[in-house]
């Protein structure tokens, strides 16, 4: 039976498109042709029930000539990298988190180790040894011989909890790696950021990301200290402003992670940069509540949502020139790095080949691996660190590649659907999806798919609407 | 011969260990110590770039090391300022102990200076090999000169892979044979060789035309070459390609400019394109040769494929190349699937080198004459 071509139809206010699965390409069509193609697409009708040789359907002849409209699927599910897996994990690791502590001294309502469905682990005062941590480090060390410079990163819990292990960490490290550019990242609450902490981050060049949610009425929603119940907002912004009036060039260098509740108003969360204009100096980077595994799921107001479709209209403006990046939020510069590198979604190719994995997985042990306060390696510290198919090996026995090529052919478990998914190049769900009690499920993965393919969905009309753009203001403008 | 330990030992000086005590009769290559944190140390040479084993330990504890051997060689190879930290210390360290010292790192005036005193003081050797400089200025050249040799490019297609060793492995053939050879690379360790580590070449491939315009460089660059044949009368002369030929859709690869600019100095009679892993497929090998006849003037002769290839994700991450040694057999694997019209290769290997080599003789003897 002749397979239907592989695209997705879709249209802005301004013209018809498709996008072509196997070259991974948005083209703008006239509107006949596309009349045709809905035709063939919706209404069970064939590219062959059209004689196109005719004058009248020269575009989408045009279009066939050149290896577009084509009905080639892929035939198996198996991950570019799976035939690799073994030498990237023995010489191209790059980057080992260490899970310093389990304990924190925040209790944020959001935060999964502070409630969740039963499936994942609570605070606790389990806490890395030394040993482990140097083993730790010594692991990365063997495994990363072709990598020019690696990253190690401190984690929690609150890993300033266990500022007097750190330390001998990064001197070990130091000593360890001598030779090779070492990056630190730490991601604190903040809180315990005394002199000492600051000059010790100064002096190994230890990038902090500090995580505030929104002003005061916002963030003390969630954001509470263990014991008291108290809110956090105080403490923390007085940690900033400190750091802002006396290390300068160190404030510089700083990261803040806004997680943020669309239940809120999203002007309200902003306004904290208005209150306190020295934010705006600094890198912000945000993100919605991972409700994945959470007890309560987000829900988004409309006012949110609302603001969100306004600041991706000005991101817009910014990108075309029409808006200095100054008048945006802080939050909406993201949006438009997202914009202007909207060109890594559409790498040309000439079909898709036999085999090959939806987008949205990483490479396990390379880019990321957690090591958790026992030692268990787990892929990062966004997946569950108790479920079984996320622990991908340990300090003793090392990474266990079958598992990891496990979580590198995760489509495999939705291999029917995921072959005929036109968002497969740009599907955004990694093995974390899929985690259903401790196993990669098939059901718990399809879930997910709506959300994937309207993000996609979204990632086309972005390009459509660019390419409109380029033609009305220039190439330049982009 | 003095026996001389190399560092930082890293896989871009592998040709550096082969080759050395073959052409330089001052020096023996007697151990190789790297940085700690490089996690070659204890393990055979070969690890730090995925190669058959060649039975030289990679060594850590530099001091030691020193004590036993009588003098250091430092290397070019890498771009990494970590990769030299504490060389300066080290190098005085070296002096004192009356080690001698190869050195072909960049140092300031004040640094030469002070080393070359030290080394005195203390009854050493301080040998210094920067990069040859050109004799020129622009107001004394005309003209523009053709080779009466067989002139033979070893280039990169898409980033660095192999094409030092491989030239250098060429060169020794050609010796092995009786000829004559001059080499022109961007490595000032060819100028301990009696080669040509040329400081035009050098900053035309770090993207530096210092102090003229682009068809200056050209002419001087022409009149170089000239320079070379005529003081060491060769029967061949090998130049290493500077830059990336090729842009890929994720990287420009210097956009083969630097490639550009020395096809207008003067056409190889023979060119040999290296290739990391992966980016030369048997389907790909014909529009790479189309590509470089097209841009370059000249066709691929044949390919050498590396083990070498690119690490995407990471590359993609950063924006900017970053590499992974698959194991050797890998290369041989897919050289197997890619023989056509264009012969692949994995010129590190004898019979490869060879067959190569006998195939490059037949090609030259009938254009120039290579007696």
């Amino acid at each position: 039976m002749e397979q239907k071509p592989f695209i997705k139809l879709f249209s802005t206010i301004n013209s018809n498109y498709f996008y072509d699965v196997n070259k991974n390409e948005v083209i703008a069509v006239k509107d006949d042709t596309w009349l045709i193609l809905n035709n063939v697409m919706e209404n069970g009708e064939s590219l062959k029930d059209y004689k196109l040789n005719e004058r009248g359907y020269s575009e989408i002849n045009s279009l066939i000539q050149k290896g577009y409209l084509s009905g080639n699927r892929v035939k198996e599910i198996e991950h570019s990298n799976c035939g690799n897996i073994e030498t990237t994990l023995e010489r191209r690791m790059q980057k080992i988190t260490l899970q310093l502590t389990q304990n924190c001294n925040f209790r944020c309502s959001y935060c999964h180790y502070t409630s969740n469905d039963g499936s994942q682990r609570k605070h606790s005062n389990k806490k890395m040894n030394i040993e482990t941590a140097k083993d730790a480090i010594l692991f990365l060390k063997e495994h990363s011989m072709d990598s020019p410079e690696v990253y190690i990163g401190f984690y929690g819990g609150e890993p300033l909890l266990e500022f007097e292990m750190m330390k001998e960490i990064v001197r070990f490290a130091g000593d360890t790696f001598f030779g090779k550019k070492i990056n630190y990242t730490i991601t604190t609450n903040s809180v315990l950021l005394s002199d000492e902490v600051i000059e010790f981050f100064i002096k190994y060049q230890i990038s902090v990301v500090i995580s505030l949610d929104g002003p005061k009425e916002i963030n003390d929603c969630n954001r509470v200290f263990a014991g008291s119940g108290q809110g956090t907002f105080d403490a923390i912004i007085k940690k900033v402003k400190y750091i802002y009036d006396n290390y300068p060039k160190f404030y510089k260098e700083l990261s803040i992670n806004m997680v943020m509740n669309p239940e809120h108003d999203f002007e309200v969360i902003h306004s904290i940069f208005k209150d306190y204009p020295f934010l705006k100096k600094i890198n912000i980077m945000s993100t919605v509540i991972d409700d994945v595994g959470a007890l309560k799921k987000n829900s988004y107001s409309e006012n949110y949502s609302k603001e969100v479709a306004y600041q991706e209209f000005l991101a817009y403006l910014s990108v075309m020139h029409r808006l200095p990046a100054s008048k945006l939020y802080p939050t909406t510069a993201r949006k438009v790095v997202g914009i202007q590198e909207i060109g890594k979604h559409f790498t040309e190719r000439e079909r898709l080949p036999e085999k090959a994995a939806p987008g949205g997985q990483c490479n396990p042990g390379e880019v990321r691996l957690m090591v958790t306060a026992e030692g268990d390696f787990i892929v990062c510290e966004r997946v569950n660190e108790i479920s079984d198919c996320m622990v991908i090996g340990n300090l003793k026995s090392g990474v266990d590649v079958n598992k990891v090529k496990a979580l590198l052919n995760v489509a495999k478990v939705t291999e029917e659907k995921c072959i005929d998914c036109w968002a497969f190049s740009g599907c955004n769900l990694c093995a974390k999806y899929a985690d259903q009690n401790g196993r990669l499920a098939k059901e718990e993965r399809l879930k997910h798919c709506n959300r994937s393919r309207n993000n996609f969905l979204n990632i086309l009309k972005e390009k459509a609407l660019l390419m409109e753009a380029a033609e009305c203001y220039g190439q330049a403008s982009m | 011969m003095k026996n001389v330990v190399l560092y930082p030992f890293t896989p871009d000086d592998m040709a550096i260990v082969r080759f050395h005590s073959r052409w330089n009769k001052k020096y023996r290559i007697n151990a190789v110590v790297s940085p700690r944190g490089l996690s070659y140390g204890g393990k055979d040479i070969s690890v730090a770039d995925n190669r058959k084993e060649a039975g030289l330990i990679v060594q850590d504890d530099l001091d030691k090391v020193l004590d036993e051997n009588e003098g250091l060689f430092i290397p070019s190879g890498d771009s990494r300022e970590t990769v030299y930290s504490g060389i300066w210390n080290i190098m005085c360290e070296t002096a004192k102990k009356g080690k001698d010292i190869v050195c072909s790192i960049n140092l300031t005036q004040r640094q030469f200076s002070e080393i070359k005193n030290l080394c005195k003081e203390n009854r050493s050797t301080f040998i210094y090999c920067p990069m040859e400089k050109s004799r020129w200025t622009t107001s004394t050249i005309t003209g523009r000169y053709h080779p009466s040799v067989p002139v033979i490019f070893v280039g990169n297609l898409v980033a660095e892979a192999n094409t030092f060793e491989v030239t250098l492995e060429i060169a020794n053939r050609f010796m092995q044979d009786g000829y004559k050879v001059s080499v022109i690379g961007d490595r000032p360790e060819l100028n301990l060789y009696g080669f040509h580590g040329s400081s035009l070449l050098a900053d035309l491939s770090h993207g530096k035309i210092i102090g003229n315009d682009i068809a200056m460089a050209i002419t001087l660059l022409n009149h170089y070459i000239h320079y070379v044949e005529s003081n060491d009368n060769p029967d061949v002369i090998l130049i290493q390609v500077p830059g990336g030929m090729l842009d890929t859709p994720d990287f420009p690869n210097e956009c083969g400019v630097y490639a550009y600019i020395l096809s207008r100095v003067l056409q190889p009679d023979y060119f040999i394109g290296c290739s990391l892993l992966g980016k030369a497929r048997r389907k790909e090998i014909q529009f790479i040769n189309e590509e470089i006849e097209r841009r370059f003037g000249y066709p691929v002769d044949c390919i050498h494929l590396s083990n070498k290839s690119v690490s995407t994700e990471s590359s993609l991450q950063k924006h900017k190349m970053e590499f992974i040694y698959y194991p050797v057999e890998k290369a041989y694997e897919e050289i197997t699937k890619m023989q056509g019209e264009i012969p692949v290769y994995h010129l590190l290997e004898k019979e490869h080198l060879e067959h190569m080599y006998q195939n490059m003789l037949e090609k030259l003897s009938g254009q120039k004459n290579i007696d």
